[in-house]
């Protein structure tokens, strides 16, 4: 009994440690990766926990494997945004100009009650107050509504927005988006253009969005110049 | 920065773990045949045995089981206890399978370092 004891309050220790390391994230929504290593964590505390025969070591080093792992891949889909979407998969727009985008919808095995729920979930009940929504990677919805729907505030009391869809994020951390690009018929060329014409090169920017009326606003990275 | 770098020496540190476990365990099996092997030469030579079991008997209970118990399953170190406890028993009431008994005690030994080994049958 008092075994179990000793290891129970030796596994909370490791798996408060373990939370810890792996960072906030951990403890919000979590992305596919980390909800398997939630799971999986918790199950191989329970085991190690529970059945004395098996060394307590055995328990602690897959813990700290997948821990490492989760960090060591986190650092990794920081620095490349290939490897980000390898792992945690890619935001996707299911609602673009208030348009379901049905195809979108199906891919992600989406039902529209899915859909209608995790608006309602936003005090949204009519679907057609929705400009744009995207589905992301921790599965939740995030909506925009359509500017008559918006709360009203100084800026859009002083001058009426039209409906249009949100600014994308055409180059994320020196990465130029195509998928972006094309929904904003952009191409490459035009956004390294409109970089020259503020004398930076692409690998500078560390976020360019760019809105339907064809607007760029760009954040340089913090070793480069100043922001535009 | 900071998490990155713990985590490479959590790694660095699961794999020495791994490394220096799968030392230990050759070197206390390689003490463990000696034993073994003593019992045997005393047993086929018809020389009294009991002072070779007593040394094996001792080394498997203070030594090797004690330090395998760290990071070895406790089945399998029981399993061979009960093998070494059963050496005196047999000696003493003249059974034929001694020899027999001894072999599957370092069977036993071995297969306790081969699943430490990290081999491809093992890890799929």
């Amino acid at each position: 009994m008092l075994t179990v004891f000793i290891r129970g309050v030796f596994l909370y220790v490791l798996v408060i440690f373990s939370v810890r390391l792996m960072g906030k994230r951990q403890l919000g929504e979590l992305t596919p990766s980390e909800l398997v290593i939630t799971i999986l964590i918790s199950n191989i505390a329970t085991l190690a926990m529970e059945d004395v025969s098996v060394p307590l070591l055995t328990g602690t080093v897959p813990i700290l494997t997948l821990v490492s792992l989760d960090v060591a891949a986190g650092y990794l889909s920081l620095r490349s945004r290939r490897f980000r979407h390898l792992i945690s998969g890619r935001p996707k727009i299911v609602i673009s100009d208030g348009r379901i985008d049905q195809k979108t919808l199906r891919e992600l095995r989406y039902t529209v009650d899915d859909l209608m729920s995790a608006l309602r979930s936003q005090q949204i009940f009519d679907i057609s107050e929705v400009q744009y929504a995207v589905v992301e990677t921790t599965g939740a919805v995030s909506a925009y509504l359509k500017p008559e729907n918006r709360p009203l505030t100084p800026s859009s009391a002083a001058s009426p927005e039209e409906a249009s869809d949100p600014p994308q994020v055409i180059i994320s951390d020196g990465d130029y988006i195509l998928s972006a690009g094309v929904r904003l018929n952009l191409n490459e060329k035009d956004v390294l253009k409109e970089l020259k014409r503020k004398h930076l090169e692409i690998g500078e920017v560390f976020l360019c969005t760019v809105d339907a009326g064809g607007s760029f606003r760009i954040i340089k990275k913090e070793n480069a110049k100043e922001e535009r | 920065m900071k998490r990155l770098v713990l985590c490479i020496v959590i790694i660095a540190a699961i794999v020495a773990a791994g490394v220096w476990s799968c030392e230990e365990v050759l070197i206390k099996n390689r003490k463990l045949y000696g034993f073994i092997r003593e019992v045997e030469a005393d047993f086929s030579q018809g020389m009294p045995a009991e002072e070779s079991i007593s040394a094996l008997e001792n080394y498997f209970e203070e030594d090797y089981r004690p330090a395998l118990a760290v990071f070895i399953n406790d089945e399998k170190l029981y399993e061979m206890s009960e093998a070494v406890s059963r050496l005196r028993p047999m000696y003493e009431s003249g059974c034929d399978e001694f020899s027999a008994e001894c072999a599957a005690l370092e069977a036993r030994a071995d297969s306790i370092y081969r699943g430490e080994l990290p081999g491809v049958g093992r890890i799929f």
